[in-house]
């Protein structure tokens, strides 16, 4: 693969639900923004970014790949095309973040997943068994705090050992009889799952499972959190609680008055 | 004798509503969804069938905001008159939030 003039750059794609911090790990990883562009067609905004033999990709937030929206759409592609996805989670919503986690597993991506311990997660005393949560995903688990400068350095040091990890191996026979006809597992992936615009690029028709597939999904992540998610508080933080007051006619417009 | 064996195979009485009812402080289990594409969002967020929520807060000609485990999301009312559900205790020892 090497030529005289270096080898082919490697594609680093950040994926993540919106808001778990995925622009701090890219601006902890690249120093800065290299390159701001709209995804063709769209009104997306892309981020690209350079470190090493890594060209780096943030993604938009999404909670899963499909074509809900256009977002979901240009992180669709992206994450499709990239060789290596770290998939950004944020702790205190684990729950809901690893349903995408999970997805990218079942398409077969090579992969690390980052643990955002946010300022949140810390005051609600949420932990988590980052050992076991990686034995069950199968890929490098890390956690960072805030993106400090040791974890950065620790992220990058696990980056050669990104690979595909644990997925569901119900959907092993479905996706080899795609793949007769599909290269890439991630293609075949979407098209079991019924994405209508990546199986008509295939010249395919869709599958009609997604919802079975989802729902076992989802029973897995519920069984994944149960055994991984030490928490000591139940309930809302104080962002939640702040965000609920403001939606209230009765404390939300002195709110608004307050601030004009 | 019929009736007997009629009976017997009768489904408890569960009341269903919809969530578009609920009022704060009241507990439920969801158990359908009418919206093909609400129904997969609700499995990405662990919302679906069969989850636990709480009724945190219902805004007056809004949304109701519900919370499972630590999350929440806030519902239009549109989206929440086909979310049925079952439930409605209020919490004990839980106070009302506002």
């Amino acid at each position: 693969m090497s030529s005289s003039t270096g080898a082919r750059p490697v594609s680093l794609v950040l994926a993540g639900n919106p808001n778990v911090g995925k622009s701090a790990v890219f601006n902890a990883l690249t120093g800065t923004y290299v390159d701001v562009s709209n995804f063709p067609g769209t009104t997306v905004e892309l981020v690209r970014g350079r470190m090493g033999v890594y060209e780096i990709v943030d993604t938009p937030g999404v909670y899963g790949v499909s074509s809900f929206n256009e977002e979901e759409r240009v992180a669709r592609d992206i994450i499709l095309t990239g060789d290596i996805v770290v998939n950004v989670v944020d702790v205190v919503h684990l729950e809901r973040d690893l349903f995408l986690t999970l997805q990218l597993l079942d398409m077969g991506k090579q992969m690390v997943v980052v643990l955002n311990m946010s300022d949140e997660a810390r005051r609600q005393g949420v932990a988590i068994d980052q050992a076991r949560l990686e034995e069950l995903l199968g890929v490098p688990v890390i956690a960072t705090a805030a993106v400090k400068g040791t974890d950065i350095e620790d992220l990058k040091s696990v980056l050669p050992a990104a690979r595909a990890g644990h997925g569901d191996p119900a959907l092993q026979e479905g996706l080899a009889d795609l793949q007769r006809r599909i290269s890439l597992r991630s293609e075949a992936l979407l098209v079991l799952e019924g994405d209508e615009e990546v199986s008509a690029r295939l010249g395919l028709e869709p599958g009609t499972q997604r919802d079975t597939i989802y729902r076992e999904r989802r029973r897995r992540v519920d069984v994944i959190c149960a055994e991984v998610v030490r928490e000591t508080r139940e309930g809302a933080g104080f962002a939640a609680r702040l965000s609920r007051w403001m939606l209230h006619p009765l404390t939300g417009i002195p709110m608004l008055l307050g601030l004009l | 004798m019929d009736l007997m064996t009629h009976t017997s195979v009768m489904e408890p009485m569960i009341a269903t509503s919809s969530l578009d009812t609920a009022r704060t402080g009241q507990s439920f289990r969801v158990v359908g969804i009418d919206d093909a594409d609400a129904r997969i969002q609700a499995l990405r967020f662990g919302m679906a069938e069969g989850a636990d929520i709480h009724c945190v807060t219902r805004i007056p000609a809004g949304p109701t905001v519900v919370r499972s485990g630590r999350q929440e999301i806030a519902i239009g009312r549109a989206l929440a008159r086909r979310i049925r559900v079952t439930g409605g205790a209020v919490e004990a020892g839980r106070r009302y939030e506002q």
